[in-house]
Formats: structure tokens, sequence, C-alpha cells
């Protein structure tokens, strides 16, 4: 399976490349008034409307702030994903198109799925599926139907 | 069974379909027979029959068959219809339908009672030679190679011609059957909802076609991002010299989304018809006899929404049913009709569709629904004592109160009105009720037309553009400072008087929770500034939102929020414009749901402070703009604001005492400062006070400065003023200004005081001729101030309340007065008025006339004068009162 990487702050963090829809780089943001914090706005994706989220945000930590290296990492909605016939693996987005905001974006890797290693206790979140081994660091794999769903994990929408 | 699976699938569709075909057909039966009606029916039994035998469904088949004997029997005359068939009718209906429904579509079922039930209706039956049914006798039976033998058996001919006699009558009627399947494809009215997956509709008179569902929606979304498309090219395109091609284009794609929308919309009638079944059955069932009238069947909405209306719908009849409508014999002992009345109408209003529920019952009791919501924790008994009766009978769609009620077997069924409400709401619309106890309750569903493509106004609020819809905006009010009804606050929450209702004025800032930094700077100069705001409603309710600006008007495609926002129901969806750019979508209905009780309380409030009379006494009254000022710390002061020329902040060490005044130097100017409590009993100046307040009034040769320890605001009031008996020159009057007792400063008795000489008014010299006046004023306090004015330097005043009054006591004595002066604003006739009927008068129209009024800004000068007045003068100002009149009866 493949995985984009991006970074939060010094932490590396992965997705399945098939939830992903599209990545983006400099988008208009429109604030939606109202919303939590963690919500930075709404963007026009060609007729489309998508919600995106500040990942440092959502991580409860610094806020990631539009620059030229950040990215927003679009991920298709439910029925999009099951468009795609991929009887082995089962993902889960979210039932409409919503975007994560990240600092910069790195290589994309291809992880068997022996390599997935279980989450260490010490490090144990919500967001967080496997971690994966590369080289001498880690890599954390990213749980999509999590971070995109905040509304479920309500402390997180304060 | 297998490949033919999709047939039957088909098939199955096609027998839900002709079941409520027969449903409906039967609902109508009982409002009256008609030959048309009967064939209507025996055509959709016998749909079903055929089917039903073909695909080995044999009690379906079985039933249908005894069915459509009664109805063909009917049809043809030979059995007379009779109000007592409708129950055993009803009775297969519903058999039909359990089995249409059923695993194995009732093929284990008993039917042998109900038969029975249908066959014993044909007792009475002229018997005729009746081929069909010999005919079904035959076909039930195997087919059997007995007619090759017999027509080679010479010897059997009374068979071959029995055969012959029977092959004959099958073709004659199967050719007869054939014929009615062809006309009831054509004649079948198809405008009925159907379950499951297919929908027809009607192009023209008699054709339709079947449509998958999901392929109308893709249609919609499609023809909603060609119209955003097309609203793009346009803007892009809007400076081109010859775009003639796109803006045809730009038509048709119009065209085009009007019938795309009609496409799914569909009347309500379907959904309406088969309540008449359902309050048929409710009557007996309660054993009271219900009317049900409906109105307005054509009314069409979007197919969804129909789809989810019925649930809600029947729950509500039920309900007015149940606990609405009393039995018979306390009806009449009450006066009223014995049978009870339900009226269920749907009509358009204003881009929405309004459906009203109605029961001439008993009403709901506003006092038990306040005890079971008291009891159940859901309001405090002070909220309670506050609630209108609609407000309270409200509380039936609150969660809490819903599980209270009683269920009965008819209305419960998990099935609670706060489910009602919730249903409603989600599709954008909104629920209200009114009730009165023993008359009966009306419900009133407020629900948009169509999800998808809306006519809206964009505007921007704190600089951020939203979306709202025509369907949801009743008008856009401007109010400017000079206007009459201002926005006002009671309890510190912004209210308007819009036509006799007040409405509440919410900001982006109180629906969101959210404050925003924004450029200008609009604290300070609320007053100064226009208002623009927007009258939103929801249901019944009605309120104003402040914004800042309007844009334009967009046709946009509103799409929902994604889950993650979705609890904030004040937006309905977001939308993309016209430039790309995205906007929220306001949702008037969410305002109003998180907003709810403020807009009650309001009215409550209000209502419990000032009685009709006093509102409208107030409403003719003018209002004067205030300078509010504290000089002790407890003390509340004012002054006309068209008296003050400058307020100035000023440090304590900036002020020089000489002699014993005191004074300070602004921009050059010596200026004597004035200390109230010399000249008002009123407490003195705090001792720790650093900075003060200088306010220089407007007054000719009067070159002060009050000194005032803090300014308060500045107030566009009614004034009101009471005059106690304090030995007070200097004081006006008292009013109340934010609760607090204010003094009203006279800024002219305090010149007076302060340097005599200067300011006391000269006696005129001799007696002037001409001193009689006629002063016109509705305000008493107003009234008494210019008679003192007057008086005081000699003139005889006349009073007349009203502009009415003024005109009587000038007609009795046309040569008596010499000068009239007139307020403006008044009941039963105002200045304007007054002063027109003077000067077109052969008798009067000699007569000088001067407006005296609160404004101060030169188009009302303008105004009064081209209305015919003479003069004109500021009522709060005595010096430019009194030198106009003089100008009239001195300079003459």
């Amino acid at each position: 399976m493949l995985y984009s990487t991006f970074y939060l702050g010094d932490t590396q963090m992965a997705v399945p490349i098939p939830c992903i829809l599209e990545i983006g780089r400099s988008f208009k943001f429109h604030p939606v008034r109202g919303a939590p914090e963690v919500i930075d706005g709404i963007i026009n994706l060609r007729g489309k409307v998508v919600t995106i989220v500040n990942l440092g945000l959502a991580f409860e930590e610094i806020k990631i702030e539009p620059s030229d290296e950040s990215r927003i990492l679009i991920f298709k909605n439910n029925s999009e994903l099951n468009e795609v016939a991929d009887s082995d693996t089962v993902m889960e987005t979210a039932p409409d198109n919503i975007g994560i905001h990240v600092d910069r974006i790195s290589d994309v890797i291809r992880v068997e799925s022996e390599e997935l290693q279980a989450v260490p206790s010490n490090m144990v979140h919500p967001f967080y599926k496997n971690v994966v081994r590369r080289g001498d660091s880690f890599i954390i794999i990213l749980e999509p139907s999590k971070i995109l769903n905040l509304h479920e994990t309500p402390d997180h929408l304060s | 069974m297998n490949l033919d699976d999709e047939v039957f699938k088909n098939f199955l569709v096609e027998m839900g379909e002709k079941l409520e075909e027969l449903e409906n057909g039967l609902a109508e039966l009982e409002d009256g027979f008609s030959e048309d009606l009967i064939n209507k029916l025996f055509r959709a039994v016998h749909t079903i029959k055929g089917g039903g035998g073909f695909f080995g469904l044999t009690k379906v088949s079985e039933l249908s068959h005894v069915f459509e004997d009664v109805l063909m029997n009917v049809r043809e005359g030979k059995l007379s219809f009779g109000d007592h068939m409708i129950s055993p009718f009803y009775s297969a209906c519903d058999a039909l339908k359990g089995m249409h429904e059923s695993d194995d579509f009732g093929n284990n079922q008993d039917i042998g009672q109900l038969c029975l039930e249908l066959k014993s209706l044909e007792t009475g039956l002229k018997k005729e030679e009746d081929p069909i049914s010999e005919l079904d006798d035959i076909t039930d039976v195997e087919p059997n190679p007995v007619s090759d033998q017999t027509s080679e058996d010479d010897g059997n001919s009374t068979t071959k011609t029995e055969l012959k006699k029977v092959t004959n009558k099958v073709e004659v009627e199967f050719e007869k059957v054939v014929l009615e399947e062809v006309e009831s494809k054509s004649k079948s009215p198809v405008t009925k909802l159907s379950k499951g997956n297919r929908a027809e509709k009607t192009v023209g008179q008699n054709e339709t076609i079947r449509v998958k569902v999901d392929l109308l929606n893709k249609l919609m979304e499609l023809t909603g991002e060609i119209v955003l498309g097309r609203n793009q090219l346009l803007r892009q395109f809007a400076d081109m010299e010859d775009k003639s091609n796109l803006v045809a284009m730009a038509h048709m794609i119009s065209d085009l989304q009007q019938l795309v929308l009609q496409t799914r919309m569909q009347p309500i009638g379907g959904t309406f018809t088969k309540f008449k079944r359902i309050v048929r059955d409710l009557a007996k069932q309660l054993d009271k006899p219900i009317n049900l009238e409906i109105k307005g069947e054509d009314t069409e909405l979007d197919r969804s929404i129909i789809e989810s209306l019925s649930d809600p719908l029947t729950h509500l009849i039920r309900n007015c049913a149940d606990h609405g409508l009393e039995d018979p014999s306390s009806r009449v002992s009450s006066g009223k009709d014995r049978v009870g009345t339900v009226w269920l109408q749907a009509l358009h209003e204003g881009g929405q569709v309004v459906i009203t529920v109605e029961d001439d019952g008993k009403g709901i009791d506003a006092e038990k629904v306040k005890a079971k919501a008291i009891a159940n924790n859901v309001i405090s008994q002070s909220e309670a004592d506050s609630m209108g009766e609609n407000e309270a009978a409200k509380l039936i769609f609150h969660p809490g109160l819903s599980t209270a009620e009683e269920v009965t077997s008819l209305s419960g069924r998990g099935v609670g009105m706060d489910v009602v409400k919730s249903t409603f709401e989600k599709l954008g619309g909104a629920i209200d009720l009114e009730t009165k106890l023993g008359s009966g309750t009306k419900i009133i569903i407020h629900l948009p037309t169509t999800l998808t493509i809306m006519s809206s106004l964009i505007v921007r609020i704190e600089g951020d553009r939203y979306a709202v819809p025509h369907s949801e905006l009743k008008e856009v009010i401007l109010v400017r400072p000079e206007d009459e009804i201002q926005i006002e606050e009671i309890r510190e929450r912004k209210v308007y008087r819009l036509r006799g209702n007040l409405i509440p004025i919410l900001s982006m800032e109180e629906i969101t929770s959210v404050s925003k930094d924004h450029m200008v700077d609009n604290e300070k100069k609320s007053d100064q500034k226009e208002i623009l705001f927007l009258v939103l409603h929801s249901g019944l309710n009605q309120f104003g939102l402040l914004i800042d600006s309007i844009d334009h008007t967009e046709e946009i495609v509103v799409k929902p929020l994604a889950q993650i926002l979705s609890s904030h129901t004040f937006y309905a969806g977001s939308s993309i414009l016209g430039d790309s750019d995205v906007a929220m979508v306001l949702s008037a209905n969410g305002i109003c749901q998180s907003h709810k009780l403020h807009i009650h309380d309001l009215e409550t409030s209000v209502q419990s402070t000032k009685s009709l009379a006093e509102m409208q006494i107030l409403d003719m009254q003018e209002k004067q703009d205030l300078l509010v000022f504290r000089y002790s710390k407890n003390e509340q002061l004012a002054i006309p604001l068209s008296l003050v020329f400058k307020v100035e902040q000023i440090e304590v060490k900036q002020i020089q005492k000489i002699s014993n005044n005191h004074f300070i130097n602004l921009e050059g100017k010596n200026i004597l400062l004035l200390y109230l409590d010399k000249y008002l009993s009123i407490e003195s100046l705090p001792d720790d006070l650093e900075t003060f307040y200088i306010i220089t009034p407007k007054i000719k040769d009067f070159e002060v400065g009050i000194v005032a320890s803090s300014i308060e605001e500045s107030v566009h009031t009614r004034l009101n003023l009471d005059s106690p008996p304090i030995n007070e020159n200097a004081i006006l009057g008292i009013t109340t200004i934010r609760e607090k007792i204010t003094f009203l400063v006279d800024l002219f008795s305090l010149a007076e005081q302060v340097s005599p000489e200067r300011f006391k008014r000269a006696e005129l010299e001799g007696k002037p001729e001409k001193d009689r006046l006629l002063v016109v004023e509705d305000t008493p306090f107003f009234r008494d101030l210019e008679k003192t004015y007057f008086e005081s330097v000699g003139f005889r005043v006349t009073l007349a309340n009203n502009g009415q009054e003024a005109l009587d006591l000038l007609l009795d004595r046309p040569n008596y007065y010499n000068l009239v002066v007139s307020d403006i604003v008044m009941p039963v006739m105002d200045g304007y008025e007054l002063v027109k009927t003077i000067k077109s008068s052969e008798k009067l129209e000699h007569m000088p006339v001067i407006a005296l009024t609160s404004f101060t800004e030169e188009e009302s000068r303008d105004k009064a004068l081209s209305a015919g007045f003479d003069g004109y003068a500021i009522k709060t100002n005595k010096e430019n009162i009194l030198r106009a009149v003089e100008h009239f009866l001195i300079e003459d």
C-alpha cells in the first residue's frame, strides 16, 4: 500500500494514498464564523465545497499557518472511496470531502502489511492507527476516519 | 423464477402502484360513486390478479379474482353499489397490501374468510350468462391435449363445438382484456407517488415514462453546476461587446433549470388523499364522526420533501382526531356541530409552501401543558408565568414533554411531537401553532419548495459575505438617524417597531457567539450612522439581522454543510458564488431555533411594561436628542444635544482660578467654567477627579463651559418629563434614562442666572397690537413650556391639542388670532395637514403659521417651509422660538 507522508512539526505522519483525492498548494480559505477554531475554513475545489481542518489544532498543538511549504491534503468522501473496488483493505474517510492543512509534504512510501506495527502504549492517540519504521525514524500512520470526523470526538471541537 | 427476477421485481413495483391506486380509489368511492371510479378499481385489481397468477402468487391471485368479480358485476350494472361494500373492499385491499409486503407473498395465508365476505356482497346478483366466469373456470384447468384428439375424432363433435365456443369466447375476452390493459395504461392519471425505486412522470397528458429517481437526482445536481458555470461566465464576460451567444445560452440554461426542477416537483395531493382513509378509520376507532376537508392538492413540492411529509402529517392528523376533537356528545353540549372537522391545506406563499392542519376541537390547555412542563423540569415556574397561551402550547414540541403525554394506540408509537418538529426542521422548514381553548388548534408548517437552487441576496456582514435565501427574506430596512422609529433597547436587547410589531434585532456576533474586529468602529457613532438590517422570517416569527451592505442577488446552489459543521444550525449550508468565492448560506429557521427563547422573552417582557394605549401615545410624541452626563457621582443630568456646541476633556491642572471664578484656556479663548452645584441643588463634584469634561453650549453670547465629571451617552428618546414641585429654576423637568432619574437642565434660565444683565428677557416695549397666539402641541410638557415662554414675554396664548382642534378654533374666529405656532407630529391632524388646510382656506390663508419641532436637520426645515409654513423654530431653543415669533408679529 502506498502512503503519502507529511510533517506536523518534526513528526512525520502518513495516510493511505487511495484515500486522497488531491494534494493542493495554496487555497483561499473562507473562514466559517462560529465554527470551532480547528476548522481553518472552507474552499472551492472546482465546484465542490471542502472543509479544511488545521492539523496542528486538531492535535491540540500549534496552529499551522499558510506558507510556501504548507499543503492541503483533500480526502475522498465515503462514496468516492467505495467507487474504487479494493476488497483487501477496508477504508473509511468521511461522508463529505474534508481536507487537512499540513506543514509540509514529504515522500510517498510503500509499506507492506507486515511492516505495520502497533502504536506503542506510551504514544496512544485516537488519530493514530499504526507506526512503521523507516531508517532510524518512525512514521505514524493516521486513521483518516478519525481525524476527518472530529465532531465525533467532542473534545476536539471545543 | 431466476432469470425473470428483473421482470418479477418490476411486477412487484407495479403491484405496489396498483394497490395505491386501489386505496386512493376506494377513498374517493366513499365520497361518491361513479362508473369511472369502479372502472379504475377494476383495472387495478385485474392487473394484480393477472400478475399474481403468472408469478405463482396463488393467494394474491385468488383474492383478487374474487374481488375483481364483485367489481365487475357492479361495473356491468348487475350488482348495485352500496356503502356496505366499502368495508370489505378495504379489507381486501389491506390483505393484498399485506401480501405484497410479506416474504411469501401470502402464499400461506388463509383468505377464506375474506373471500366469503366478498362473495356475500354478490347476493342480489342478477344472474345472467356470464362468459367471463365460465372462461376463468376453464383457464384454471391445465390445458389438455383433448382438443387435438377431439378434432380428429369426429364422434365427439359436441366437445369440439363446445371447445370452439370456448375458444371464441377466449379470443373475445382476450381482446377485451388486452384493450382494457391498453386503456388503463393511457388513462390512468399518473401523478401518484410510488414506493420503491421508480418514478413516473406525466409528459403531456397521456404519456408517461419511467425514470430511475437516481438519474433525476444526478440531473438536478448537474443542472445546478451548469447554472453556476453560467453565472461565472456571465460575470467573466460582462464587459464584452458581443455576447449575444452567451446570453442566448444563458436563457436556455434558465429554461433547462426550470424544467429539471419540475421533474422533481410533485403535487402534494397524492399524499393527502390517503389521509381520507386514515380519518375514516380513526372515526370508526374513536367513535367520533370526523369530516376531513382537503384543499390545495395541486400544490407542488420537491419529491424528496413529500416523501418525508407523510409520517409527521399522519401523526398530526391522528392527534387532531384523538386529542383535539371531543366526543360527539360533548361537542353538542358545548354548542358545536356533532361532526368534528379537520382541515388539511397546502398553499404557496412567498417561495415557501405552507401546510396547515386545523381542527375545531377543544384546543390545547395551556395551563395543563405548563404544569406538565414544570413537573418535568422543562421550564421554571417564573418562565411559565410569563408565557402567553400560544407560547405555552408550543411546549408540546419539546422533547421532554411529548413522551409524557398519554400514549394511546393511535398517536403514540414513538412518533412524538418533537420528532414531528425535527423532521420539518431537517427539511429546512418550521412549525408553529395557534390554539384557543374550546375552539380548536391550528398547526402551521412552512417548507421550502425546493432544496437546492435558491434565489438569494448576497450581503456583507463585518467583512464576510453571506447568502440569504429570498424565501426567508421579508424586507430590507434602512434606519436613518432622522427617522421617527429607531432601533431601541429593552433590557439590553435591540428591538425595532415594525408596523406595530416589536421584532428583535440580532447581529452575527450574537448568533455565532464570535465577535470580530472589524475596521469601521461603529460603537461610538451608533446613533449618528445609518443602520441597515434584513427582516427575516421563520414560520410565524420575524426578526432583524444587522448587515453592513447588500452586494447583489444571485441564484445559488445550497450545498449542505459537512458533518463536522452540522451542529451550527444557523447556517443552511454553503455555496459557491458567481465569482468563485465561497459564502455561507444563512438559515432563518436555524437562527430562530437557537434564539427562539429570546424572541418570546422579548414579546412578553414588552407586554408587561407598557399597555397598548400607552404605547400609542408614545408613538405620537417626538423624540429628542439628549446629551446625558454626570456631575456628582450619583446624579444624572441631560441637556438637549441641539444646544451643545462642543464637548472636551480637560485636566484639572488646566483650570485657573481668578477671583471667585474658574477659567480655562481653550484654543486661545478664556472660557468661564460653570459648576452646576452652584445653581442647582445637586451634590458636588467628586474630589479625586483628574480629568473633567467641558460642555460648551450653543447659545449666543454665552461662552461658558459646563463642567461634568463624566459623559454618559447621547440618546435619542421620547421626552416624557415630569415637573415635580421643586423650586429649581434651572431644571426643565425630570425624566428617566436607562432606568436612572435624569434632570433636564434649562440652559436658558441657567444663562439668565449666570449673567442676568445679558440674558434677562427685556419686556416688550408697550403692548404689541398683535399678541394673540394659537399654540398647537400634543405633548403636554411642551404645551406648558411654550405657554410659559410666550406668556412670560407678554403674549396671550390659546392652546390646542392637535391640528383638528386648532382648525376648529381658527374657523370659529378667523380674525382673532395673529399667529399660529404649531408642532408637526400630532395625532388626528398633523402640522403639515394643518398648514395645508389653513393656506388653502379662503378665510384663513392670511394667517401666518410657524412650525415648531425637535428636528434640527436642514432637510426638516426645508420640508416644513415647502409644506407651507412661514417660519420654523426648534422647540428647546427658547431664543430661537421667540425670535421667530417676533419676526412675524412685530416686524410686520
